[in-house]
């Protein structure tokens, strides 16, 4: 409506509110008699009335008081602080402000948490938070928020962490109902960072979906070690006020995001232990499988009073498929009293392990019973690796149809489907247990199980499978191929990280020989011993005789081939190295193992080309494999085509978004080279804080990148850890500028290449 | 990096312009005072102090009216002028911080770096209708200034009726009936 017409609006409004309630409605109408517009418009207002009684009665400043009582400021982007540069706000909480910003001294992108006064005022506060900050910073755990800095500037108090792109546990729960592997993925890492945290005597306290960041990628990373027991003051003064209901909804949200998750322990303000954290994360799993929490009341003081007195509302109500092992773990975690649930954060861990390892076994590939299925079952498994998803997503299916059709006709029916992927794995490991070398069932089934996991030679698989052979050699003792296979996979996992530990070593040798001793013609037991020999005894000759006596045993031994192919390669002989990895190729046409072998070799006799193409054609049927990204790399830069080795280089990154950018400044300013020593650069502290670095990798990048010295520097390291890859030195074309040195030849000398 | 007050240039600048553009040392005295108040008044909320003892706000912020008038430094037209200059500063810095909260929240949860509690869960509302309440309380100010000045006072200064009418030296029942008709157009405009 027309202006001009709000005095007559105000004029009517007023004087019916003068009126008493009831003739209100009357001495509108009559007062707006032949204006309908005015009427309309009155009355709009009057119904607005009504509904606002509670309007606008809380002042303004209940809404933001926690901002404002925090002493909250905002740092325009732009802005310096300390040597950081600000790029934008990202967060805001009781404790302060989060910003992205850019490290100026490093170049990289970081988060800095700026501490509020309210934090920063109490000394004795501040103390304990900068011990544990420190504290957490020296946890070190790839599922742990990296703490680059604790500091002070101008008198206000800071955290700089890494800067994480994902979701917090509490967005992706807020978006969809989490699968039942991904909640087991999710628990199993942050009970990880919790384990190792416990490991060092520090207790997190405020474990909350909240604290919780999911990168894309799937890794998960706890946050806000060392901050809880500053929090957990801040609750009790929050805590002890009562009536819920006339609380305005900052102090509801305050109190709301910590009592959830509470222990009976913390909200009795009694001392807190591992086994606090043991209890919150059990909360976190609840809600995570059930979509609530398990002690959720209509107020925050009922759900105080639950979390002390009642007991959980059943899981089975509102995760009918939960199984009663989940809810038995679940249960574990949420006694009241502490004696009652998981002593140590580990054995929780290895439950929840156990249980995805079950699932991903029974659920995912159901486990027939007849040898046929058997083999069926270990076609289709062994083809899921390495395949691509949609492959692996139709295999699946054929894996449920198992139990539906003959076993045989499946296994037909999948070995025509399987087409390019993995049929020849079938050949080496299937068609081998023609001979099973055990009657035991379960030790039969064990040793499958930990050649599938080898084969991928992934760390993690290779250790766990490790595991698998161990239990299926205490099934049947006298299992002679479980102890080849279990020194295989200790290798494996050797040359994954930085060196196989003496510890290992010892045990892989022992299995050698035990395999040997109980069967003298097992062609996989010479073909380890030969791998072992080479690759961390560094005798090649008596490697030589070891896989050539497999090869006589077994000519189509694909593993005693490839093997050889290494072991031939490192001792310059590229021809017969070239036609051993062929030889296993013929047997396995389509393992990208040994597809990925054939084009390192190829690499490492300067043909280029040759495995320019290779390589590619790897990355074609598995786009994720980073080392034949690697690999590739390393044929383009010696080449001396950097325009593709970049390209590849970026190509390699595409899901690891976070350093593009720097990748690229780099580029431009310094070409592939300042993108190698960026690389380098943000690899370097991270490698060097894991237990078994990879110093021969470093070394490599080093010499790549003129830095001769410091290339020495980490071959000695790596040749003190006893690295496997040292095997390489003479024939990895990186080295070439280093080999008129004459630390160079004593290095080759020492690893038996003389 | 010593800035703990948001936008504090802007809020100086229209402080100028609300009290006749007199010098920054006044202007900042007042805008020192007018923060000591609001720490003051969150500080209660969030010790869930209800609202009720609103007469200590006034008597605060007369002291500190008394106090300016001595330093004579800034010509203030009134008393009501001064308070209602205080008002607005408060409007202003409220604003701001709901602005703040708004865009912490949403640059939250694209930009995922987690905050470390849930203290904005639930208040996303709020804060988004805080922000639409000013903008309303602006088109109300060009229909009647009297009203949104009484919006100012009541809802941004946390004036009761009784201290609102004192200060605009009106009588209790015109600020309760003004405060109706503003809460009642307001109530509408964001209900819309």
């Amino acid at each position: 409506m027309a202006d001009a017409n709000w005095q007559k609006v105000r004029e009517v409004f007023d004087a019916a509110l003068r009126q008493n309630p009831e003739e209100r409605q009357g001495y509108v109408k009559e007062a707006c008699s032949d204006d309908k517009d005015l009427l309309a418009e009155v009355e709009s207002l009057f119904s607005s009335f009504d509904e606002s009684d509670e309007f606008l009665e809380t002042p303004a400043v209940a809404h933001v008081a926690d901002l404002i009582e925090s002493g909250t400021k905002i740092l325009a982007t732009g802005t310096r602080f300390a040597h950081y540069e600000i790029i934008r706000q990202i967060g805001i909480g009781g404790m302060g402000e989060v910003y992205l910003a850019k490290d100026q001294k490093l170049d990289r992108r970081v988060a800095i948490k700026i501490l509020n006064e309210k934090f920063s005022r109490d000394e004795a506060n501040l103390e304990r938070f900068v011990r544990e900050a420190k504290a957490a910073s020296a946890l070190n755990h790839p599922s742990i928020l990296v703490i680059h800095e604790v500091g002070e500037s101008e008198g206000t108090h800071y955290i700089v962490s890494e800067f994480i792109e994902g979701r917090t546990l509490r967005e992706v729960l807020a978006q969809s109902q989490m699968s039942l592997e991904d909640v087991l993925e999710v628990a199993i890492q942050i009970a990880n960072a919790l384990a190792a945290a416990h490991g060092a005597h520090l207790v997190h306290r405020d474990i909350k979906p909240e604290n919780v960041m999911v990168r894309p990628d799937g890794y998960v990373k706890v946050l806000d070690f060392g901050l809880a027991k500053l929090v957990e003051q801040e609750n009790k003064f929050v805590f002890g006020l009562e009536d819920t209901r006339a609380r305005n909804q900052t102090a509801k949200g305050l109190i709301l995001g910590t009592v959830n998750y509470m222990s009976p322990e913390q909200a009795k303000g009694q001392q807190v232990d591992e086994r606090t954290d043991i209890f919150s994360l059990g909360v976190v799993l609840y809600e995570m499988i059930a979509g609530r929490i398990p002690f959720a009341g209509d107020s925050k003081s009922e759900t105080f009073a639950n979390l002390i007195n009642a007991e959980p509302h059943p899981l089975s109500d509102l995760a009918t498929n939960a199984s009663d092992e989940l809810k038995r773990i679940v249960a574990r975690t949420l006694h009241k009293n502490r004696d009652d649930r998981y002593q140590t954060m580990q054995a929780f861990l290895t439950d929840l392990k156990d249980l995805k390892e079950n699932l991903f076994l029974e659920n995912k590939l159901e486990r027939p019973t007849s040898p046929d299925s058997q083999k069926a079952t270990a076609v289709l498994r062994a083809t899921t690796r390495g395949a691509n998803k949609q492959t692996a997503e139709t295999l699946h299916g054929f894996s449920q149809a198992i139990k539906r059709h003959q076993a045989l006709a499946v296994f037909a029916l999948a070995a025509l489907l399987i087409g390019s992927i993995g049929l020849g794995y079938y050949f080496f490991y299937a068609g081998k247990t023609a001979k099973r070398g055990t009657t035991n069932e379960e030790a039969y089934r064990l040793d499958q199980q930990g050649r599938n996991l080898t084969f991928n030679r992934t760390p993690e698989g290779t250790r766990k499978a490790v595991e698998y052979f161990e239990q299926a050699i205490r099934l049947d003792p006298n299992f002679a191929r479980a102890y080849s296979g279990m020194a295989h996979a200790l290798i494996a996992s050797g040359n994954l990280g930085g060196g196989l530990p003496r510890v290992e070593y010892e045990k892989a040798k022992g299995a050698v020989q035990k395999a040997l001793e109980l069967d003298n013609n097992l062609a996989e037991g010479f073909a380890v011993s030969g791998e072992l020999k080479f690759t961390y005894e560094w005798d090649f000759a008596g490697a030589e005789k070891d896989l050539r006596r497999a090869l006589e045993l077994e000519p189509k031994s694909d593993l005693a081939h490839e093997q050889y192919a290494s072991c031939l390669v490192a001792r310059g002989r590229f021809d017969e190295a070239i036609a051993e990895i062929k030889a296993a190729l013929e047997i396995d046409p389509n393992s990208l193992m040994y597809q990925l072998n054939n084009g390192r070799i190829l690499y490492q006799a300067r043909r280029y080309d040759e495995a320019i193409l290779q390589l590619k054609r790897v990355i074609e049927v598995n786009e994720d494999y980073a080392i034949a990204y690697a690999w590739l790399l390393l044929a383009y830069e010696m080449k001396g085509d950097y325009t593709q080795a970049y390209e590849w280089f970026m190509k390699s990154q595409r899901k690891n978004s976070e350093h593009i950018e720097l990748f690229q400044k780099a580029y431009e300013t310094s070409g592939w080279r300042g993108v190698r020593r960026q690389s380098f650069e943000l690899n370097k502290v991270k490698e060097e804080q894991k237990p078994s670095a990879n110093y021969y990798s470093m070394a490599r990048q080093c010499a790549l990148m003129g830095d001769k010295e410091q290339a020495f520097a980490y071959l000695n390291k790596a040749l003190e850890k006893h690295q496997g890859q040292m095997i390489m030195l003479n024939v990895d074309p990186p080295f070439d500028t280093l080999r008129d040195d004459p630390r160079f030849d004593e290095l080759v000398r020492r690893v038996g290449l003389k | 990096m010593s800035a703990r007050k948001p936008s504090t240039d802007n809020i100086t600048e229209r402080l100028h312009d609300w009290s006749g553009g007199k010098d920054t040392e006044a202007s900042d005295a007042v805008l020192n005072l007018v923060y000591d108040e609001l720490h003051r008044q969150a500080r209660r909320y969030l010790r869930r102090e209800r609202a009720g003892h609103t007469l200590q706000t006034t008597a605060l912020v007369h002291e500190v009216y008394l106090k300016l008038v001595k330093q004579e430094t800034i010509a203030w037209e009134s008393r009501s002028h001064f308070f209602g200059v205080a008002a607005k500063l408060m409007r202003q810095i409220l604003i701001d911080h709901a602005r703040t909260k708004h865009r912490a929240k949403r640059g939250g949860a694209k930009d995922n770096v987690p905050l470390e509690n849930a203290l904005t869960v639930g208040i996303g509302e709020t804060d988004f209708d805080l922000l639409a309440l000013d903008e309303a309380l602006t088109r109300l100010a060009i229909k009647e200034e009297h009203l949104a000045n009484i919006v100012e006072l009541r809802f941004f200064s946390g004036l009761s009726i009784a201290d609102t009418a004192e200060v605009l030296r009106i009588s209790d029942s015109t600020v309760k009936r003004d405060w109706q008709m503003a809460k009642a157009w307001l109530h509408r405009e964001l209900t819309r």
